[in-house]
């Protein structure tokens, strides 16, 4: 499975860029924190070479009421400008941007989401509030903008967080905007603000699509071993057995084997007894992929724990896979 | 071959191997101009090929242009749409 928050670091350089991510896809190879930091300082570039006129924008304030700046706004200014200037005017007004923001279409709003400072965002974010902003929220998710919903997330206070989380019917938008987010251990606040009831029905979308489950696996094999085995189990909980063999076909498929292990190697027994048992998995072609993953990927603790639960040939396979497995380790540390 | 064509052969070797050299100075300097650009401190600078931080040089230098020239149009666009009593300070404040 590629990296789904490098891919979504990669859109966001290109969106700051004003480029298709095609002209910079080679430049995923760079990893995500490689990729945040390009981009943010190329951003900042952007925005700090137009302080001066923001600047100037900003003594302008006085003379435009908000009613006229949110009309002229949408009627004449390209997203592009609005979102660059929003932030600058918005720290220097911040009384203003309240008003501003509710007269602004969640369309419009939505349009400019990408071209916004981050830097302002982190400022300004805890005195918006997050009713002016879920309908922007649920624009984003109509659209799939799912990279720039993920960047909110970063900045958003826990009352907001959870304000969003209830106002955005869709859940499954909401599992792949979560799965973008950059930071692991803002990635673990998140997911320790929300109540497990609510978090559960967001968990459950992933058997939705192979998308999705790309998008849940990635975002739990990134949490610590306490959180994957309370959500892995209620996915697990969540899938019938032939869901579970969908499951691991796409994982096979999508090549997230890594992912997969991850989650093994902290969900309970009971999720591993059942996995074990899948018809799927017990198939040679498919120990094989997995024990091939676990030996590339470093991903032993999973594997072990599921092949706990084999049983005949299974069983055999893997445990003669593990020893040459661990004999070609050992020569090779050798020599 | 004569002399002349020895010296067309020449000739045409020394320019394409200038040209080489031009293109290799070129992106030499597009990965210093890059680190000065966006700061000395900045490790992904040192994993990018030359190739790759010419292409970048030339991508943000775009973006800044179109943002500049995006931002200008603006102004003017919103200036003319405030109302008229505005419009004098306002543009004095914009421009001077």
């Amino acid at each position: 499975m590629s990296d789904l928050v490098a891919r979504a670091q990669l859109i966001m350089l290109a969106e700051t860029l004003g480029v298709p991510p095609e002209r910079v896809r080679h430049l995923e190879r760079l990893g995500a924190d490689h990729l945040r930091s390009l981009r943010e300082r190329i951003s900042n570039l952007l925005f700090d070479e137009q302080a001066a006129t923001f600047a100037r924008m900003s003594r302008l304030a006085p003379l435009v009421p908000n009613g006229l700046v949110a009309k002229v706004s949408q009627a004449i200014v390209p997203p592009l400008v609005a979102g660059r200037a929003a932030g600058a005017l918005g720290v220097d007004h911040p009384g203003r941007a309240k008003g501003v923001l509710s007269d602004l279409s969640p369309q419009y709003m939505a349009d400019c989401a990408p071209f916004l400072d981050q830097r302002t965002v982190a400022v300004l974010a805890p005195s918006i509030p997050p009713a002016l902003l879920i309908p922007a929220a649920n624009e984003l998710m109509r659209r799939k903008a799912y990279v720039t919903a993920s960047w909110f997330l970063d900045y958003a206070t826990p009352e907001a967080l959870l304000d969003l989380e209830a106002g955005i019917p869709d859940k499954a938008g909401l599992l792949h905007t979560t799965s973008l987010v950059q930071s692991d251990e803002r990635l673990e606040q998140i997911v320790r603000l929300l109540p497990t009831e609510r978090l559960a029905v967001i968990v459950r979308t992933a058997v939705e699509s192979p998308e999705l489950l790309m998008a849940g696996l990635s975002l739990l094999a990134r949490l610590c071993p306490e959180l994957v085995a309370d959500l892995g189990d209620i996915l697990f909980e969540h899938l019938d057995d032939d869901g579970l063999t969908e499951v691991l076909r796409t994982v096979v498929g999508q090549d997230a084997i890594p992912e997969l292990l991850t989650v093994a190697a902290a969900v309970r027994e009971d999720a591993l007894r059942r996995i074990a048992a899948d018809p799927f998995l017990t198939e040679p072609a498919t120990l094989e992929v997995f024990v091939d993953a676990a030996v590339e990927h470093d991903r032993w603790e999973g594997l072990l724990r599921v092949a706990e639960h084999l049983t005949g040939e299974a069983e055999h396979r893997v445990n003669r896979a593990v020893k040459a497995a661990t004999k070609s380790a050992g020569n090779s540390k050798a020599s | 071959m004569n002399a002349a064509g020895v010296f067309r052969q020449f000739s045409a070797a020394w320019q394409r191997c200038r040209k080489g050299r031009d293109v290799r100075d070129r992106n030499v300097d597009a990965k210093t101009a890059l680190r000065k650009q966006l700061g000395p401190d900045l490790p992904v600078l040192d994993l990018l090929t030359e190739q790759e931080s010419a292409e970048l040089q030339v991508l943000i230098d775009d973006a800044r242009a179109t943002q500049r020239k995006a931002l200008d149009a603006s102004i003017s666009e919103v200036l003319g749409r405030l109302p008229r009593l505005a419009r004098g300070p306002a543009r004095k404040i914009m421009f001077g």
